[in-house]
């Protein structure tokens, strides 16, 4: 079993949130670690050039 | 005078969230009668619109416009709860800090993600994540089946779980995760892929005594035909493995055909621990191993997972008291009211009574139908007996699960109340984190005053360590003189019991297949 699994599992969590702040308060509520981290999206050009890019290489 | 004013933010986004925060703090306001700050769908416009919450400037809002409106008691205080509800939008209530998710995951502590961003940015967000090593929970709905096959294979090669997506439930080293109830910790392990059907029966094991070792969500699409199980099978060999875990429960809807299959023979053959197989809808399945047992309801899964641990003991409310229960429903039932309608939050709930009910008095309609026939053509109008999953898509779009926010649900009670046909109302009552601070007093405040309407009946799946309380909720309800249920199967063969006319044999085979009694 990944270590990490066995961290969870034994309640040791420390974990990080991303999208809708009530799930990081309840977290915080039962006393974990939680990391708020913002996510922006990728603009639409950014992607296609990003998928180009990886379609070359 | 009253008055209603409006404003409309262009080409402005915020989450469902934090747009309820702001109508909850705008509702405070000095002088507001009632206010709404949302993303100008047509489904929310369509709900103001419902309770007089839309003017003309309303109606010209657009998809991606925040609407803000408000009801006041007069004209200058209409227009200042508006300034401050945009100032309010525009900084953020409570606003936390927040780091680049780059930044974030270079921290090696971490060692799990929660994640409820739209479903099409799920797979760009997930894999960074994963290619890390970090355990994903992931909320987000709508995330396309291939990329869900995709993201699980690269979780599996990562050695880590994918929970999700779609995943509301899941309940780790004691810690409740997105929607979770507070529940003893137990030998019990649960892998389920329905986020109400883990809390159901993580919390009916607990109030009869025993406990959860670790429940984990799997999301509602992992055991069908394309994800094959994966993520389940992942699961029950991580619980194999565990000291803390005698005892394991399967929770889903139907599985698909092979997948279904592939899980049987998995489990018969590579597993050594006791099973309880909660497949909702499911055939019988032909088990010749005394340690792996079917349940057909979240009930009888909460009290067969109890038997297996060798603890026997009395589970469920008896068959003389259920029986005078639905004697005294229709005792109450007035002669012209007719039909039962069902109003959900928790999808597997909603799913679970309408099999029941079926099975009892036949067709069921809903938005979420089990027979195609029988599927709602307007899933805000019900139809003869009626179940509803108020946390499907045409709810929520560009709002809270109804398990956050109730303004939905309220809604539709009221206008069902108000109809002369419905001769009973059945209701579940989510408590646990991340559900709203006051479940039953949404419900009380919908029915009002109005007295000889229908019959209403409730479920409450809550503990007292919840951050709700169980028995503060029951108290509210039952003062209001609301029936409470300690199951959503009790609820439901007690209402079908009612409506069964004459037919005792059909009453008891309902009850030894859904409660075991």
């Amino acid at each position: 079993m990944h270590e990490k699994i066995r961290e969870l599992m034994d309640g040791k969590i420390v974990a990080i949130n991303v999208g809708l702040d009530i799930f990081a308060e309840e977290l915080e509520k039962q006393g974990v670690e939680t990391v708020r981290a913002r996510y922006t999206p990728k603009a639409s050009i950014e992607k296609e050039l990003q998928d180009i890019l990886d379609a070359i290489g | 005078m009253n008055h209603i004013l409006a404003r409309v933010l262009k080409n402005t986004y915020k989450d469902s969230m934090q747009l309820m925060q702001v109508t909850e703090k705008a509702k405070r306001m000095k002088g507001v009668l009632d206010a709404a700050a949302v993303m100008a769908t047509d489904n929310n416009k369509e709900l103001l619109r419902t309770i007089n919450l839309l003017n003309e400037e309303g109606e010209r809002a657009k998809a991606d416009d925040i609407l803000l409106v408000v009801l006041a008691t007069g004209r200058d205080e209409a227009e200042s709860a508006l300034q401050e509800m945009e100032k309010l939008v525009m900084q953020g209530v409570g606003a936390p800090s927040y780091i680049d998710l780059r930044e974030a995951i270079k921290d090696s502590r971490i060692n799990l993600a929660v994640i409820s961003v739209p479903g099409e940015h799920a797979r760009e967000v997930v894999v960074p994540i994963v290619e890390r090593g970090i355990n994903v929970h992931l909320f987000s709905d709508h995330v396309s089946v291939e990329d869900e096959v995709y993201l699980k294979k690269l979780a599996l090669e990562k050695g880590v779980l994918l929970l999700g997506p779609s995943a509301g439930t899941s309940i780790i080293g004691g810690k409740g995760i997105a929607f979770a109830n507070s529940v003893r910790r137990g030998r019990i392990g649960i892998v389920s892929a329905s986020g109400t059907g883990l809390q159901e029966v993580s919390v009916l094991i607990s109030l009869y005594g025993e406990g959860i070792s670790q429940g984990f969500g799997v999301g509602g699409r992992d055991l069908s035909d394309s994800c094959m199980g994966m993520m389940t099978e992942s699961c029950i060999k991580i619980l194999e493995e565990d000291e803390q875990t005698d005892v394991i429960c399967i929770i889903s809807k139907p599985p698909g055909e092979y997948a279904l299959k592939k899980l049987v023979e998995f489990i018969k053959n590579d597993t050594k621990k006791d099973y309880v197989l909660c497949l909702l809808g499911s055939e019988e399945l032909d088990f010749k191993e005394k340690r792996i047992i079917q349940a057909h309801s979240l009930h009888t899964a909460a009290g067969k997972s109890i038997s297996l641990l060798g603890k026997d003991r009395q589970f469920g409310t008896s068959f003389e008291q259920l029986l005078n229960q639905s004697k005294e429903i229709k005792r109450n039932i007035a002669d012209q009211r007719e039909f039962i309608r069902g109003l959900f939050t928790g999808g597997t709930l909603a799913y679970e009574s309408m099999i029941i009910l079926q099975e009892g008095i036949g067709d069921i309609f809903s938005n979420v139908s089990i027979r195609a026939e029988n599927k709602l053509k307007d899933p805000f109008k019900s139809h003869k007996h009626t179940v509803i999953d108020l946390g499907e898509e045409e709810f929520t779009e560009g709002r809270l699960h109804p398990m956050i926010d109730p303004t939905v649900r309220s809604i539709r009670l009221k206008q069902e109340i108000s109809n002369k046909s419905v001769a009973l109302i059945m209701m579940d009552v989510m408590l646990g984190y991340a559900s709203n601070a006051d479940p039953a007093g949404a419900i009380i405040s919908a029915i009002g005053k109005s007295k000889d309407g229908p019959m209403i009946i409730t479920h409450i799946c809550g503990t007292d360590q919840d951050p709700q309380n169980l028995s503060m909720q029951k108290d509210k309800l039952e003062s209001s003189g609301i029936s409470i249920f300690p199951s959503n199967a009790e609820m439901s063969f007690v209402a079908a019991a009612a409506f069964i006319n004459d037919n005792y044999e059909r009453v008891k085979v309902l009850a030894r297949k859904y409660l075991a009694v």
